[in-house]
């Protein structure tokens, strides 16, 4: 590029500063454009980054509002007291539902303490409530206030908030009405109580019209009895037959209405607890049925050592129906055994009474448990009748659960559990089914 | 030998009829008188009534505690009450299980006190050993005859 000078120098060259100046000039017209290039940018950014701040802002304000319309239309929609005091005890904040129980407009609750509001004579919970500031634990508790249309019980539960800090600086409190609730559960338990003294009862008449219907049995099951030994030579075989078939259904008779009779008094009746030697009562339980009936010998074996807390009536006869009903499925069997073992398992302890007889079909593992049950015939054994319905109704009385496994041919195990541990019997359980 | 007797107080006919034929088969010789309520059973003892003359007082008393009329507790308490029947062996024999029955014919002065077991077996057995018990083994008290 060549820039031609203004003027020469007397020796003919360009002197310098007619050189530097227009060059000086172009780079300082530059600077400036560059200069005011770069602040129109900078101006330009300034702007954007502002406007996108504004934006930004705006946005942050509008989900803040949002966020906080959102929060009061729930806490003013919930049926359910919502309640802030500060350290004062002056309300902060109370929601639509607390203005409608408290009766006054939010005017004259925000800013001021009960006492402002009702009185000095106002029960104060001002010494709880300074526990939460303190300790910053939650609180939970009842409360029966008494309202214009009567005492009403309140569910309340109070908290701390906490400020940036971390320091409780307020207090949350939330009311729920329970009286409704109360009272239904009130009723609930006056009829769940109703009911189980109706149970006993029912029991208890069950067990005497039991009785009542035995007496008339007797004078059947005897004149049949001594019709047969003593006039067995009038009657024809025919004769004898119908006399042994009028003999067999009054001890059938007798026989239902006697666990009738053990049914009832095992549901109705005082439960007593004591700690018992299991292992000693199946012996005796075990040598007893022998004794009544000498021509079944059957092998049992007790495992030792085997104790449990109950009743002991009626842990007799769940072992006497068991028991019993193992030695009727194995009647006649050579080498006939039955074992009872038992396995601590936590806080209980699980009994099993086996034997090796004639078993029973696993789908039938329910209906067993039910009064009278009709199995199919796995020979012609004589069913359980009440035998295990009355062992599922004393073991549920101690809480405890029975269950039963088994094949045809093969045996069956009955196992059920008692506690092993001093806490109190439950006389019902939760998902227990009552029959 | 003194011929004996039991007096059987029962309302049951089918109950009275069995336990005759239990003691019978087994205390021979011996009469069964049966009352089948508590007022007959007074006028058998005293002796009292159109028919009942006087006559020797039983070894042994069976009495049932439900009976019409009278029931078994005033029988028992004028037996006691009585100079001719005071010392007389009265086992109370009974269905009953009320716990108060119990303590009652113990407190008016009965022997002994049975329930009457339900099964027939049992019933026949009990019977049977209460008649060989008062009548054979137990001394009867001196002075009875009226």
């Amino acid at each position: 590029m060549n820039f031609l000078p203004h003027s020469l120098t007397p020796n003919g060259s360009v002197p310098t500063w007619q050189c530097v100046a227009p060059l000086l000039i172009a780079v300082l017209t530059a600077l400036t454009a560059g200069l005011v290039l770069w602040l129109a940018r900078a101006l330009e950014v300034r702007n954007k980054v502002r406007g996108e701040a504004n934006k930004l802002l705006a946005d942050h304000a509008r989900a803040a509002r949002e966020t906080s319309e959102r929060m009061q239309a729930i806490l003013d929609a919930v049926p359910v007291t919502i309640m802030v005091k500060d350290r004062e005890g002056r309300f902060v904040f109370v929601n639509q539902a607390g203005l409608a129980e408290l009766a006054l407009p939010r005017e004259a609750i925000i800013g001021r303490t009960i006492v402002d509001i009702w009185g000095p004579d106002v029960v104060q919970s001002a010494s709880a409530e300074k526990c939460i500031y303190e300790t910053g634990e939650t609180q939970t508790f009842d409360q029966v206030v008494e309202m214009g249309s009567g005492p009403r019980t309140f569910g309340v539960f109070r908290f701390p908030l906490r400020n940036a800090r971390g320091e409780v600086h307020e207090i949350g409190i939330v009311g729920t009405d329970v009286t409704e609730r109360q009272t239904r559960e009130q009723e609930l338990r006056r009829e769940h109580d109703r009911l189980e003294v109706l149970h006993g009862e029912l029991a208890v008449f069950s067990a005497s019209i039991s009785q009542e219907l035995r007496t008339p049995l007797r004078a059947v099951e005897g004149f049949s009895r001594i019709l047969l030994e003593d006039y067995a030579t009038a009657l024809d075989a025919t004769g004898r037959d119908y006399l042994l078939r009028i003999r067999n259904g009054s001890q059938r008779m007798a026989s239902l209405l006697d666990d009738l009779i053990e049914l009832s008094l095992v549901t109705s009746g005082n439960l007593r607890r004591e700690l018992i030697d299991l292992s000693e009562l199946a012996t005796e339980v075990a040598a007893r049925l022998a004794q009544r009936n000498p021509a079944h010998a059957v092998a049992v074996e007790t495992a030792p050592d085997m104790e449990a807390w109950g009743d002991p009536h009626l842990v007799r006869q769940v072992f006497e129906s068991l028991l019993g009903n193992a030695r009727k499925f194995t009647a006649g069997q050579p080498g006939a055994l039955i074992t009872v073992s038992s396995a601590t398992v936590g806080a209980e302890l699980v009994v099993c009474v086996r034997d090796n007889g004639a078993g029973f079909d696993m789908k039938d593992k329910d209906e067993i448990f039910l009064p009278f049950p009709r199995l199919e015939a796995t020979s012609d054994h004589e069913g359980t009748g009440l035998g295990l319905a009355v062992v599922r109704r004393a073991i549920a009385r101690h809480g405890g659960r029975v269950w039963a496994e088994g094949n045809p041919g093969e045996g069956a195990a009955v196992y059920f559990t008692l506690s092993v541990r001093t806490a109190p019997i439950p006389q019902a359980r939760v998902n227990q089914e009552v029959s | 030998m003194k011929p004996s007797s039991i007096l059987l107080v029962e309302d049951n006919p089918d109950d009275a009829l069995l336990s005759k034929r239990a003691l019978e088969k087994h205390c021979a010789g011996i009469e069964i008188v049966i009352a089948a309520d508590g007022v007959l059973a007074l006028e058998i003892l005293f002796g009292t009534g159109p028919e009942h003359p006087p006559r020797d007082l039983p070894a042994l008393v069976l009495l049932d505690l439900k009976l019409p009329r009278v029931g078994g507790h005033e029988v028992l308490r004028r037996i006691r009450a009585d100079e001719r029947t005071r010392r007389l062996p009265v086992v109370v024999l009974t269905s009953s299980r009320e716990d108060q029955d119990l303590s009652t014919s113990y407190d008016l002065g009965c022997n002994s006190y049975i329930r009457k077991p339900v099964d027939f077996a049992q019933f026949m057995l009990a019977v049977q050993t209460l008649g060989m018990y008062w009548m054979v083994l137990n001394e009867v008290p001196p002075d009875r005859l009226a």
